[in-house]
């Protein structure tokens, strides 16, 4: 059973030496195929917790550990082959192409001059196909829909060949057809085995899509658990405030969660 | 239109970029103000040796031909550097002089001249380019840990610190220049002005042991830079140590720099057209745009250099007029009419 257990947070704090935002003592497991969604109001500390999964912050206590190895004793490249992150945001300074961008998710498989090799562009494919991309292969990733931006850059972190996604705000912006069709696309990669840890603001797409949530508010978790269990009004009123509505559809059984009007 | 960059796309364009290179090379020492013969030249290399009559060969070898490896070497790496710190700041209107490093060696240079005192040599060196080679460092090491924060090196701190130092050194220059007799006055801006005037290959030995360095360091980081281009974390999410290779270009980039503008000083505009001319050309790949820079930039400071030597032959005009008049125009255009390309 401990085979799936690709990623684990045990215990972790952090505080920022600028302005003392910290996080505290949060876990996490992630298993094989499974969907985690982190929310919670702005500033709870959720970017910074994936951060640290990440391993691009330390944490000053707790460990984070990746296929079961303490993620300090892994060397940077190991952990690109084994897990990727997309930030929230990704400057675009020099009007790369999409088929260059994805091609850059092989960094961290390359040698110095990092020339690709056969399998490499096999990789590639697959990406741009993946993430329905390909027929854009060779546009400047400026001409491009924000939507079809995500995917690309989503197209390029799965070149890496990751088993575990760490995902910040990966829909923000995307109109509701496309947030959709990107967390069917998450969906069907963890059908295919992928863990995947995303941040998040939306909830009805978190309802829907992950399978585990995680709720910060200050910096600490407030709630862990299957989305059942976490959008009800006793968990969320505390954190998001009593203006919201928590509802579910009476045939499926969907979880919805809504602003409430002024009555 | 434009594929992942192919080891066979990769080696095809830079030797078209060689190639460009290697003509501008072998004409452009054949012309200047006084004609030479090709074949006393080719006299020379045949006998191994020039004579004292082969007049023809002393101007090709002693002073043609060192001053063009100048401009080459100088061109290169000022294009090389600018290409650095675009990829290094994330942006493509930096140059090798945003940080200071320009300011710094003309505020050194000029009290290296103002003062007597100060006027020695040490082995090839002057002290005039000693006074501007530590100039330009101390401005980049005082511009690094001036916005450097614990475990990150913010950008926007980086330009700041570097265009306000740029300020200051020049508020400097205006103050030792108000300072300075006339005689010496000329000097200062002779050297501002730039030139690649230098004779034999002496001079090219100062300048030399840096670049052999520094060169190949950046050149090194091609693959490195084209993942910042997507974020400081996006790079380090790919296994890039965003902290080491910020350094790697700054302390690299820097000494480049620095060396090169102590001999021939602060010709500008290569660093900002070059690239941007090879980017729009060969793409954004710093693995190709890195090499076919320094490259491009070499063919282009020689052809400014033919330039200067010849139009207002006997007399030469400094080279850095040169650059900056067909330069600035050029980037007008490119910031007024290209923005949204």
């Amino acid at each position: 059973m401990n085979d799936s257990l690709y990623l684990k947070a045990d215990s972790i704090s952090f505080s920022y030496p600028d302005n003392g935002f910290s996080i505290q003592n949060l876990s996490l497991e992630v298993r094989r195929g499974s969907v985690v969604g982190l929310i919670g109001p702005n500033g709870s500390g959720k970017s910074t917790f994936l951060k640290v999964l990440a391993g691009l912050i330390s944490p000053s206590a707790g460990t984070v550990s990746l296929m079961a190895k303490d993620l300090r004793s892994v060397s940077r490249s190991e952990i690109a082959r084994l897990m990727a992150y997309l930030p929230q945001k990704i400057p675009l300074s020099f009007g790369h192409s999409v088929e260059e961008i994805v091609s850059y998710g092989r960094f961290p498989y390359q040698g110095i001059f990092g020339f690709l090799a056969h399998q490499d562009n096999e990789v590639i494919d697959r990406c741009l196909q993946q993430t329905q991309v390909k027929q854009l292969r060779h546009k400047p990733v400026h001409q491009i829909s924000g939507g079809e931006q995500q995917r690309v850059y989503l197209a390029s972190i799965l070149a890496q060949e990751p088993a575990v996604l760490l995902l910040d705000e990966p829909t923000s912006g995307l109109d509701l057809h496309h947030q959709t069709v990107f967390h069917e696309l998450l969906r069907s990669l963890s059908r295919q085995g992928m863990a995947i840890v995303s941040v998040t603001h939306e909830l009805n797409q978190a309802a829907h899509f992950c399978h585990e949530i995680l709720l910060m508010d200050g910096g600490r978790c407030v709630a862990r658990g299957r989305p059942q269990q976490i959008f009800t009004r006793e968990i969320l009123e505390p954190v998001y405030g009593e203006r919201i509505h928590i509802g579910k559809l009476p045939v499926t059984g969907q979880v919805f969660i809504l602003p409430k009007g002024r009555e | 239109m434009r594929r992942a960059l192919s080891r066979k796309r990769f080696l095809t364009i830079l030797s078209l970029y060689f190639l460009f290179l290697f003509l501008i090379f072998i004409l452009s020492p054949l012309i200047g103000s006084v004609p030479i013969s090709q074949e006393n030249i080719w006299e020379a290399v045949r006998s191994g040796h020039i004579t004292a009559e082969n007049v023809d060969a002393h101007i090709f070898f002693y002073q043609r031909l060192p001053r063009i490896i100048l401009a080459l070497l100088a061109g290169g790496t000022l294009a090389l550097c600018g290409v650095s710190f675009q990829a290094l700041l994330r942006n493509p209107l930096a140059t090798p002089y945003t940080l200071g490093i320009a300011s710094g060696s003309a505020l050194g240079a000029s009290i290296g001249i103002m003062v007597p005192a100060f006027l020695y040599s040490w082995g090839p060196f002057s002290s005039i380019q000693l006074y501007a080679l530590a100039g330009g460092l101390v401005v980049v090491a005082l511009v690094y840990f001036l916005s450097k924060r614990q475990s990150y090196l913010p950008l926007v701190s980086l330009i700041l610190a570097g265009v306000t130092i740029s300020l200051i050194c020049g508020s400097m220059i205006l103050m030792v220049r108000y300072l300075a007799s006339p005689h010496i006055l000329v000097s200062i801006d002779r050297w501002l002005m730039g030139g690649l005037d230098i004779i034999g290959y002496g001079d090219l030995m100062t300048i030399a042991p840096f670049l052999i360095v520094t060169i190949p360091l950046l050149l090194l980081q091609a693959n490195r830079f084209n993942q910042i281009a997507f974020g400081e974390e996006m790079a380090a999410g790919r296994g890039v140590h965003v902290l080491n290779l910020q350094r790697i270009t700054l302390v690299g980039g820097a000494v480049a720099t620095a060396s090169v503008v102590s001999l021939v000083g602060p010709i500008g505009f290569i660093g900002l057209i070059v690239p941007h001319a090879i980017r729009r050309i060969s793409g954004p790949d710093f693995r190709l745009l890195m090499p076919c820079s320094f490259l491009a930039g070499g063919a282009f400071l020689i052809f400014c250099d033919t330039l200067a030597r010849t139009l207002m032959a006997p007399a030469e005009l400094p080279v850095g007029i040169i650059t900056s008049l067909g330069g600035g125009p050029f980037f007008l255009w490119l910031l007024l009419f290209k923005r949204n390309e």
